[in-house]
């Protein structure tokens, strides 16, 4: 790609991540929503952070999920997870992942 | 004039992203570096894509030889999932002015919008200036730290596996603060293992897209047929 073909290419980009980002704006303003329509945005946060979380941890069956337990992300989320809910603290969720994480490195190298 | 938007509470609320953002963005440029970026297409990049793994993926696409077009569909897919963000994020948004919606949604990323929806939920005051606040901070670590490993290169080392683990740690502790009843942790699990069964023939995140919704909307219609 030449350099002019690079910035032709983030103004692509820029504008297909730029539609999905403004689109509800755009369309649904303070209109007021349908009930069953809130009913489901309001489950949409847990689903997506649950979605989110287990493709970090276990990768995608495309590429070869990662079930097992050299898998360095499930060994520190199982201690995360614990500690998250207990506490309901941002700052002790990192905390404890970095440290559980770099605890699994260091033993399994 | 800037009061509201860089108050201390949007500082406290920011930091986790900035933490995980430096190296991270680091990472991202050195990887811009290798594909023979300049300072000005980095910047161009970090200021109007500004997402994550849209930015790997992008980088690793045309430092392969890939043409516009396949660059520019596959983060069209991958960067899909912003749109349930803004959906969200305009409830509490509603009544905010056109130029406010237009510069905040650009900032919309996983990171902006889990912090910020949680404190829409957590503190009655939060507002939409603390919340493009907590975007901008976000926005300009980001920018900042792909130019600093664009010319830092090689010469430094990060752990990028390490730093990635400090972001999923963080989305961790934002979900746990969904946890309040049993449905709420049950969507969430299901959300997670449709996720994983969907990415068998769902890639570049629209597996996490379809599973949500899908996932969310059966919680829906139990809470209407079950009541609460």
């Amino acid at each position: 790609m030449s350099y002019s073909d690079t910035l032709l290419c983030i103004l692509g980009l820029f504008i297909v991540s730029y539609i999905p980002r403004i689109l509800p704006f755009a369309l649904l303003g303070n209109r007021e929503l349908p009930r069953s329509f809130r009913l489901w945005l309001q489950y949409v946060p847990t689903a997506v952070f649950g979605a989110l979380i287990f493709t970090s941890i276990f990768g995608t069956g495309a590429d070869g999920f990662r079930f097992s337990w050299e898998n360095k992300e499930l060994l520190a989320s199982i201690i995360v997870l614990p500690v998250a809910a207990a506490t309901r603290s941002l700052p002790y969720s990192i905390i404890s992942g970095l440290l559980a994480y770099g605890a699994a490195q260091y033993m399994l190298g | 004039m800037l009061k509201g938007y860089f108050e201390l509470k949007v500082f406290k609320a920011a930091w986790p992203i900035v933490f995980g953002y430096i190296p991270l963005g680091m990472a991202c440029g050195i990887l811009a570096q290798k594909v023979g970026f300049d300072w000005f297409q980095m910047l161009m990049m970090a200021v109007f894509l500004f997402a994550g793994s849209g930015q790997f993926i992008a980088l690793a696409m045309i430092g392969s030889g890939s043409t516009i077009m396949p660059v520019v569909l596959t983060v069209c897919i991958v960067n899909l999932r912003h749109l349930l963000y803004a959906l969200i994020l305009n409830q509490y948004l509603s009544k905010e002015s056109r130029l406010y919606k237009a510069l905040f949604a650009q900032e919309i990323v996983d990171e902006s919008f889990a912090v910020n929806q949680n404190q829409f939920i957590v503190d009655t005051e939060w507002n939409g200036k603390n919340a493009l606040g907590v975007n901008i901070i976000g926005h300009s670590s980001w920018i900042l730290a792909n130019l600093a490993g664009l010319y830092l290169g090689n010469s430094i080392y990060i752990d990028t596996a390490l730093v990635s683990y400090a972001l999923i740690a963080m989305f961790i502790g934002l979900w746990s603060f969904h946890f309040l009843n049993a449905r709420l942790v049950l969507t969430g699990i299901l959300g997670g293992l449709l996720a994983l069964l969907l990415s068998y023939w769902l890639t570049n995140m629209l597996n996490v897209v379809v599973a949500t919704v899908i996932a969310a909307a059966l919680a829906a219609f139990y809470e209407t047929r079950m009541g609460r």
